[in-house]
């Protein structure tokens, strides 16, 4: 979580910086003949900007910084003097997390489409049809938001182990060998069987939570357009695919972004059920970065900024409807 | 095309451990090509009997049959109906074009090109044929509207179901869209069955209107029927603007007694009502006509004018009947002259003042009183939540009083009367009609010219 919290606030404060700006008009009118005259009450304004911008930024910027020196000379945290900047750590970081991070999107990425899928049908099912058992179904979703990662770890580790998912796959592989791409498809998935593990434990994790989100959303789409369109000869499922999926778009930005941040940045369940090491995801293999005796933090820095980069890629790509989605209602 | 059937149909709501009866035992057969209106007060059910027909409500008991067909195990997109909503509920993602297609390509098996053909088709006919590639976001109300009846034409359905479609529509509009759907339905020829509490609407829209009351049918009937032939004490307030007088008077042998006057009445009358002692004495304000004052007749009753509506057309004039109304009337039409010339003059701010003070108290403490009663009822329900169709049957009750010492008179626009003034309010005995205080049952309607024959069953 902490390798995205910094970076994201990074894009979002200089938008700050500009908006009061552009309010200014307006304001200075009322603002005449109490307090501070207008260029007083600017000059507080700003002040206090900058330093909330410094305060946010510093661990950002001697992060980069860090990862931008050579190890050897120099202080931490300072900027280089330009003859000790470097970019290897760069270079060695993202080395050392690339199988990681490739490992990550396979299964952060199914995941979350997933995840968000299925909280999106079980919320259309728990308010807009109705059937017995409804509240109860409801109650077992809200617990579920509230269940802690480390209170099922051990139960988790002993479901997996007893699926013994791997050995299943690769035998059900060879007894098909007659079928080469059926059979090919089984034996590489055996080989992932940890990050399938890892993917489902966060699927089954996330529906809670997604559940509650789209719930909250579904309840302020009219009813009366639902019925028109069964009126119109849609079934459920059509008014589902038709209606509902569409004008979900805004709440699946939140979900999925919510879901992946979430999902991606897990150390947890991969620690518990990713034992091959070339199955490690991302956060294990920067958690591999810090050594036993000497940490290099130049290079921890840069394999971190690595690692952060899809969240903040995804953030910057759908803010808009990330924002549409946490603010708005349906139209 | 088709005709609908309505037979016993009764619905019940659960409403924690009480049960509701929203609709009770209502039949009414509707013809093919019919435009039948349904009509009453908010809560009366009728809402929920279009949802009924509709498939969107299931019928607790009874059966809905349309073309002969009983359809209550069919589901509402089975039913080769379509609707046209309040909120209009068009799909907010689809363009105008997106909406109208919508439940061709759901219910019928055309090709892209012929439900576009249809859907030009019905857009043009609607007017809306411009807007096609637009959502419904970029419209306005009455384009909005024109697109829900649109989405409703294109389907050419059996039936036409229509809740409330113009009561978002400002006056104007409304009054527009009226002859437009009237003549619409015409063209079509599509039996339509129309929800409304407005009974404008039900007067000029219907070829019949039933109306309903508390769930149960009162009347159906062709609208000048029930404005003339009203069944009921119901029918008779509820048909007509203003709304027919009601004056409790007692009979005894064939006059009519009451404080303020004695009615004689006519021989053929007298014989209808012989077995009644307390009767309702229903007369509409158009039958009233008003004298400056003069002679009192046998059929005339002195009253003193309160208030005066001028529409233009029509001035509509409210009297006050007893003697105590009439001496109040007449005191403060004199004080108002008064305060008048105060007004003239402006008031103090200290005056205003007090007055602004004197509002925001009573306003901000019958706020919190209002508040604490809800907040109060709601606890004695013990918090439930009501069903959302419940709770609308909980509305007062529209019945109207007997015992009101008022009457409404309209006039013609150039009829001038002011408040104040003493005039003769004369009851023509062909134009009364007489109601059963207890049952509510009419005794006897007004009398007709015998060659008139719309009104003929």
């Amino acid at each position: 979580m902490s390798g995205t919290e910094t970076p994201a606030s990074g894009p979002g404060e200089p938008a700050e910086a500009v908006d009061p700006e552009r309010e200014r008009p307006q304001e200075e009118p009322s603002a005449e003949g109490r307090g501070l005259p207008v260029p007083g009450r600017r000059f507080a304004l700003y002040t206090a900007l900058v330093g909330l911008l410094v305060f946010y930024l510093l661990p950002l910027h001697s992060g980069i910084m860090t990862a931008f020196a050579d190890q050897a000379s120099g202080l931490p945290y300072a900027p280089p003097a330009p003859s000790d900047a470097t970019l290897s750590n760069w270079q060695n970081g993202f080395d050392i997390v690339r199988s990681g991070m490739t490992n990550s999107f396979l299964f952060v990425i199914p995941a979350t489409v997933l995840s968000a899928f299925l909280g999106s049908v079980a919320a259309f099912g728990l308010t807009k049809l109705s059937w017995r058992g409804q509240l109860g179904v409801l109650v077992l979703f809200v617990a579920g938001v509230f269940i802690p990662y480390q209170s099922v770890l051990v139960p988790l580790r002993q479901f997996w182990s007893t699926m013994a998912l791997e050995g299943s796959l690769k035998l059900l592989a060879s007894n098909l060998a007659f079928l080469p791409i059926v059979s090919g498809v089984l034996f590489s998935l055996g080989n992932h069987a940890d990050l399938i593990e890892l993917s489902v434990t966060h699927t089954a994790y996330g529906i809670p939570i997604c559940t509650v989100l789209f719930r909250g959303y579904y309840f302020t789409i009219d009813d009366e357009i639902l019925e028109a369109a069964q009126v119109d000869g849609a079934s459920m499922f059509t008014v589902y695919r038709r209606i509902i999926f569409p004008l979900s778009k805004p709440m699946f930005a939140v979900t999925m972004i919510y879901q992946f941040t979430n999902i991606w940045n897990d150390l947890l369940f991969a620690l518990i059920l990713v034992e091959d090491s070339a199955q490690h995801v991302a956060t294990q293999k920067l958690n591999e970065t810090l050594g036993s005796f000497a940490t290099d933090f130049s290079l921890v820095m840069a394999a971190a900024f690595a690692v952060a980069a899809p969240t903040i890629i995804l953030y910057v790509l759908f803010g808009e409807q990330f924002a549409e989605g946490i603010t708005g209602e349906s139209a | 095309m088709a005709e609908v059937t309505l037979e016993s149909v009764t619905k019940v709501f659960q409403d924690g451990d009480e049960e509701v009866v929203a609709v009770d035992d209502v039949s009414v057969a509707i013809d093919d090509g019919e435009f039948l209106v349904l009509v009453g007060p908010s809560g009366c059910g009728k809402s929920t009997t279009l949802r009924m027909i509709a498939g969107l409500e299931t019928v607790t008991s009874g059966t809905v049959s349309i073309d002969g067909e009983v359809v209550n195990d069919i589901p509402a997109q089975r039913r080769d109906i379509a609707m046209v909503f309040q909120s209009y509920a068009l799909y907010p993602h689809m363009t105008v074009r997106g909406n109208m297609a919508f439940g061709l390509e759901e219910s019928t098996t055309l090709d892209r090109e012929a439900i576009d053909d249809r859907v030009q088709q019905s857009a043009d006919m609607m007017g809306i044929g411009g807007l096609l590639d637009r959502k419904p976001a970029d419209l306005s109300g009455g384009q909005r509207q024109r697109v829900a009846l649109g989405r409703a034409i294109v389907r050419d359905p059996q039936v036409f179901l229509m809740d409330e479609p113009l009561s978002n529509l400002d006056a104007k509009l409304r009054a527009q869209m009226r002859t437009e759907l009237q003549r619409l339905q015409e063209e079509l020829g599509t039996t339509t069955i129309y929800v409304t509490h407005d009974q404008t609407e039900a007067m000029t829209m219907g070829d019949r209107i039933a109306i309903l009351d508390d769930g149960l049918l009162q009347q159906v009937g062709t609208p000048l029927e029930c404005y003339h032939r009203p069944s009921n004490l119901f029918v008779a307030g509820f048909i007509g603007d203003p709304p027919m007088n009601f004056l409790a008077v007692t009979h005894r042998e064939g006059v009519l007694h009451a404080d303020e006057f004695d009615y004689p009445l006519p021989a053929e009358i007298a014989e209808a009502v012989e077995d009644h002692d307390d009767l309702l004495l229903g007369i509409r304000p158009e039958d009233i006509e008003l004298r400056p004052d003069g002679t009192v007749g046998d059929h005339d009753i002195e009253a003193t004018v309160d208030v005066v509506e001028p529409t233009g057309g029509e001035n509509v004039v409210y009297l006050a009947l007893s003697e105590e109304a009439r001496r109040e009337v007449s005191g403060r039409s004199g004080q108002a002259g008064i305060t008048q010339e105060a007004a003239a003059e402006g008031p103090g701010i200290a005056t205003r003042a007090a007055v602004w003070l004197r509002g925001l108290v009573t306003g901000v403490a019958t706020g919190i009183a209002n508040w604490t009663v809800g907040f109060l009822a709601r606890l004695a329900r013990g918090g439930e939540e009501e069903d959302v169709d419940a709770e609308e049957f909980a509305d007062e009750e529209l019945e109207p009083e007997g015992e009101s010492d008022q009457m409404t008179a309209t006039v013609g626009g150039m009829d001038q009367y002011e408040s104040g003034q003493t005039v003769t309010a004369s009851v023509p005995s062909d134009a009364i009609h007489l109601f059963d205080p207890d049952s509510g049952e009419a005794i006897h309607n007004r009398l007709l010219d015998e060659s008139d024959h719309s009104l003929d069953v």
